[in-house]
């Protein structure tokens, strides 16, 4: 029996942020993949809570590097099909927090390619700011207190136009995830060595 | 005709004397290899990190090869770049790697170097931020002479790329 897609299975969480200037912290994520994929159950896109850091520091992924964690706990229950790999998924996160006036600021955008094998991982994703395109628009967005962001935060999902954005990076959003995958070996892929036969 | 699909990111950059760079990124296979989808090529956003122990380009490939052969088997070249406070862009290292052919995920990390000059020409590029480039990049992804070619050693490039075959058991090809 040869099937006519192959499928990916996901489930995970979206654990906690690492961001060691900022605090009181939420997320929005959403999937992107490519054209001959598409989501069969589940949700693209959410909204986690806003998290107030723990006491206590933890790993955040970055060598000899503690922060306090901010907790999300966020469950991703996922499941895609697809006719080819090219355009594997990807998940886009976007953190916000407050400035001292109380408004709705972007403290890192990330993208997190989902891994192409089976089994359990751990991905820190590292994440990003844009900064100002020039010291009077800094200094502008500092005196209004408007942050720099992007139009549409799947930019950071994208190879084209990355050269003309100057960023920041700060901070880490711990995920674990794990990936099964079925009909895929059916299809004629290989995404792990041959065991001997 | 097999398929080779190489998806990941060009993680960042670490150990370099300065932290605020960038990457000029491009993918090389051999003859017998068609691009049939994807960007082979690439620029990575210029990063100033806050933490200047690693610079962050989370840039992605997505690249779907067709290849007849498996010899001319697909290298990763990489030039970065270092922002100096004029805003201006100098040459801070060359490197490459070659895709690995084992299916699976791969952390990869790329050792790096830029061609020195005399001490009086590194002086006065460190002065007008002009560092001695190569005319032809081939250099650092093929075998070729590198005789009287000096050069300094610079920092590591991380990469994290998942390498998923098609159709290459047909042939009797194990990797």
């Amino acid at each position: 029996m040869t099937s006519n897609f192959f499928s990916l299975l996901l489930n995970g969480q979206i654990e906690s942020a690492y961001f060691p200037s900022h605090d009181n912290l939420y997320c929005k994520f959403s999937v992107v993949c490519g054209a001959d994929w598409a989501v069969v159950s589940g949700v693209e896109e959410g909204i986690t809570q806003q998290s107030i850091s723990s006491p206590t520091p933890s790993f955040t992924g970055q060598t000899d590097t503690l922060a306090r964690p901010c907790v999300w706990n966020f469950p991703l229950d996922l499941a895609f099909k697809a006719t080819n790999v090219y355009g594997w998924p990807q998940l886009i996160l976007a953190v916000y927090g407050h400035d001292w006036l109380g408004r709705d600021v972007v403290r890192g955008y990330g993208a997190v390619r989902l891994p192409r094998t089976p089994g359990i991982h751990t991905i820190y994703a590292p994440m990003f700011v844009p900064l100002a395109s020039s010291w009077i628009n800094g200094f502008l967005s500092w005196v209004l207190g408007r942050l720099p962001e992007f139009r549409d935060s799947r930019f950071v999902g994208q190879s084209e136009g990355r050269e003309v954005a100057s960023v920041r990076s700060q901070g880490t959003v711990k995920i674990t995830l794990s990936l099964g995958t079925k009909d895929l070996e059916r299809f004629g892929y290989v995404n792990r060595p041959l065991k001997g036969k | 005709m097999a398929e080779v699909h190489i998806v990941g990111t060009l993680t960042g950059a670490s150990d370099f004397p300065s932290s605020r760079l960038s990457c000029r990124w491009k993918i090389v296979a051999g003859t017998g290899w068609r691009l049939l989808e994807g960007d082979a090529a690439g620029v990575t956003q210029v990063d100033a990190p806050e933490d200047s122990r690693f610079t962050v380009w989370s840039h992605p490939i997505d690249i779907h090869y067709g290849t007849r052969a498996v010899t001319g088997w697909p290298k990763l070249q990489v030039q970065v770049f270092r922002r100096d406070w004029r805003g201006r862009d100098e040459l801070y290292g060359y490197g490459f790697t070659h895709i690995p052919s084992t299916p699976g995920d791969h952390t990869l990390a790329i050792p790096t170097w830029r061609p020195v000059l005399s001490f009086w020409d590194e002086l006065s590029s460190s002065i007008f931020g002009t560092a001695a480039v190569l005319k032809n990049t081939d250099v650092v992804h093929a075998p070729a002479d590198r005789f009287r070619l000096t050069t300094r050693s610079m920092g590591t490039v991380h990469v994290e790329v998942g390498v998923v075959l098609r159709n290459f058991e047909g042939y009797g090809v194990a990797m």
